[in-house]
């Protein structure tokens, strides 16, 4: 009975969106769940083909859960079954785990450099790791400064990007972004059997779903996540699902309350790019908007990749760290294969 | 003020089963509504809880780089306890496990102090997802608390004491008809002490939850099941402030008492599912601005009523 629900944490490199919904459908069939943290997690999934740094991520996110733990690998989406599969077997093993629990010490290790560190300076320093420096903060207090990077893996988060924080309390006063994904940011789109207006129109849809998740509304985040499947599955019901649900978020009256002046927006890198525009409940039912026109075949433009990842440091400053995630969120389509029409369109124009 | 019966202390296991199994039920009766929104059967769903304690059991315990683990265990152990403390509150008929006659007191004395524990379980990790979970509880426990404090005021006002037995005793019409706005001062409250639904924001998805990011194994088992707990004790103690006790034709008091605690139960989980999680500077600005002056409101209500009442009958 203990390996009948498993946690599954997912490693996606960027590109594969595709891979990682087949990945949320086989796990809810089974019902399974997805993990948000390496704590609660049993199996480690990596899908496709991570680059270094991403592996380097799985293999800390690897350590830090705590037994009995699995680890597997899907290449493909067809891998995917088989792949949960030999979790199921992994973490039902009990002597292989017994195994793994021995090498396995519960003492974490922190990230250490004692080279430039006395002895003396050790107290200042427990479990290796020194002690919060402080900074001021806009009311002029001196607030103690915490560093936190959010993802590469991190669950709603757009895959391959990294954005370190520098916090006072959950207030977030310093970023730095960085693009881990192997290929340049916005390129790794696999080939996928689906035409790329329906998997733009997902990964609206997707962000949708994330942002309600993340705005803490369950029920409408799986009603997205279900009209995104149809979507995917080329269901013809999809687009009359879809307004319907639209129209239910519109109505939703404290959902719009609680996302009012949340996480807002102007005009992003002075390129016309309507869907990002406003607050988040704006920007949410652009989403559904945008995934609306693209199923129809319209293309919706969106900032370059490259610019966003640029300036995304001063769109989060001064922003609480819960806004901050439903902010990345709400941008997440041009980090996904949305963002591939750049780079194609880079590639026409030097060859042309 | 009469002293109630007291209750023998044998009592004290079968409240301590009568909650468990009731806080088993309602996470099964939770699952079991999550699973038909995924698509999956509904009895299947109903027995996630117990495969996920299962799962919990078998799990390893974990500590973080320079954790206070002395604070962050204690904090974890801390909600079940506190939890049967607030059901031993609960009176049985017209006897009580508690006979002082500061039921209410002893409620908030609970109440207030899981602030405590809900602040070291995000303090004791040591990791920024939990500490930001621990800095908005403190924001949301400044929402709900006062109007908790003065929807707990209004039943003792009516009653003319703070014993749950005579509180429950005193009352011919349902509280919960002529005091609606203690009703729900009393359930927001009990929302905000366990996390629950709307005030879910200190465990909440945008923090990778928040408070519970670090926890596994048996300690995790407890805080979830120590959450389901508090919401029925929760619901248990609205028994005899707002909804008459264990009165009820027919059947013996003790299965009134069941009904009625599952009926809240269900109440708070349905607000639950349906409501979205408000964010914390919305609720304090709501909880002060609106709520308690409601509940203060209906305080003055019910105390015009009570002393033209005593004036009455004198």
């Amino acid at each position: 009975m203990a390996s009948a629900r498993l946690h599954v944490l997912v490693v996606e490199p960027p590109g594969q969106l595709a891979a990682r919904i087949g990945v949320e459908r086989a796990v809810a069939s089974r019902g399974w769940v997805l993990a948000d943290t390496p704590a609660e997690a049993d199996v480690l999934l990596a899908l496709g083909s991570p680059g270094p740094e991403l592996r380097a991520a799985a293999d800390r996110l690897h350590e830090a859960m705590p037994g009995p733990r699995g680890r597997v690998d899907a290449p493909t989406v067809a891998a995917i079954p088989d792949a949960l599969e030999e979790a199921k077997r992994l973490i039902a093993d009990d002597t292989a785990q017994r195994a793994d629990a021995r090498e396995h010490t519960s003492e974490p290790v922190g990230d250490t450099d004692h080279d430039d560190m006395g002895h003396d300076d050790m107290d200042m320093a427990p479990g290796g790791i020194p002690l919060a420096g402080g900074g001021e903060d806009r009311d002029g207090l001196e607030m103690d400064e915490l560093h936190l990077p959010l993802g590469p893996v991190l669950r709603l988060w757009p895959p391959g990007l990294v954005l370190t924080c520098t916090l006072h309390g959950d207030v977030v006063v310093g970023a730095a972004s960085e693009w881990v994904g192997e290929s340049a940011v916005g390129a790794g789109a696999a080939a996928e059997q689906v035409p790329s207006g329906a998997l733009c129109a997902a990964s609206w849809l997707d962000a949708a779903a994330g942002v309600l998740s993340l705005a803490g509304s369950p029920a409408r985040a799986a009603a997205v996540r279900s009209v995104r499947d149809a979507c995917l599955d080329q269901d013809p019901t999809t687009s009359s699902r879809m307004s319907r649900e639209r129209h239910r978020i519109e109505r939703s009256v404290l959902l719009r309350w609680s996302l009012r002046r949340v996480a807002e927006l102007d005009d992003l890198t002075g390129q016309a790019s309507p869907p990002f525009a406003g607050g988040a409940f704006t920007r949410l039912v652009a989403s559904l908007d945008a995934a609306a026109a693209e199923l129809a075949g319209r293309e919706v433009l969106t900032p370059e990749p490259a610019v966003l990842v640029d300036r995304l440091p001063a769109l989060v400053r001064g922003r609480e760290l819960g806004e901050v995630r439903l902010l990345v969120a709400g941008l997440a389509p041009a980090f996904g294969p949305a963002a591939s029409r750049w780079s194609s369109a880079h590639t026409t124009r030097e060859a042309g | 003020m009469s002293q109630a019966g007291a209750l023998s202390p044998a009592w004290t296991v079968a409240v301590a089963a009568g909650l468990l199994l009731l806080a088993v039920a309602t996470a099964g009766a939770r699952a079991a509504v999550v699973a038909r929104r995924d698509g999956r059967p509904a009895l299947a769903g109903a027995a996630d809880p117990l495969r996920e304690a299962a799962r919990l059991l078998r799990q390893r315990p974990r500590r973080t780089v320079a954790a206070d683990l002395l604070l962050w265990r204690i904090a974890s152990s801390a909600l079940l306890p506190v939890a049967l403390c607030m059901a031993a509150l609960v009176p049985i008929g017209a006897r009580t496990l508690v006979p002082d006659g500061l039921g209410v007191v002893w409620f908030n004395a609970l109440d207030v102090s899981l602030w405590a524990f809900f602040w070291l379980l995000g303090w004791g990790a040591n990791a920024s997802f939990g500490l930001a979970g621990a800095y908005r509880f403190l924001a949301l426990g400044l929402a709900y608390e006062l109007p908790l404090m003065f929807a707990l005021v209004a039943p003792a006002v009516a009653a003319g004491s703070l014993d749950p037995v005579a509180i429950a005793a005193g009352q011919g019409l349902w509280y919960v008809v002529w005091m609606p706005l203690a009703f729900l001062g009393y359930c927001v409250g009990v929302l905000g002490f366990t996390l629950w639904g709307p005030l879910r924001a200190p465990a909440g998805q945008d923090l990778a939850t928040g408070v519970l990011a670090e926890l596994s194994g048996v300690d995790r088992l407890l805080v979830v099941g120590g959450r389901y707990a508090l919401l029925v004790g929760g619901a248990a103690f609205a028994v005899p402030l707002f909804l008459g006790g264990s009165d009820g034709p027919w059947l013996p008091g003790v299965v009134w008492l069941v009904v009625k605690t599952a009926v809240v139960a269900a109440l708070l989980v349905v607000a639950g599912e349906r409501l979205p999680v408000l964010r914390p500077d919305k609720v304090l600005e709501t909880g002060w601005v609106l709520l308690l002056p409601l509940v203060v409101l209906q305080d003055l209500v019910v105390a015009v009523v009570a002393v033209v009442g005593r004036v009455e009958t004198s």
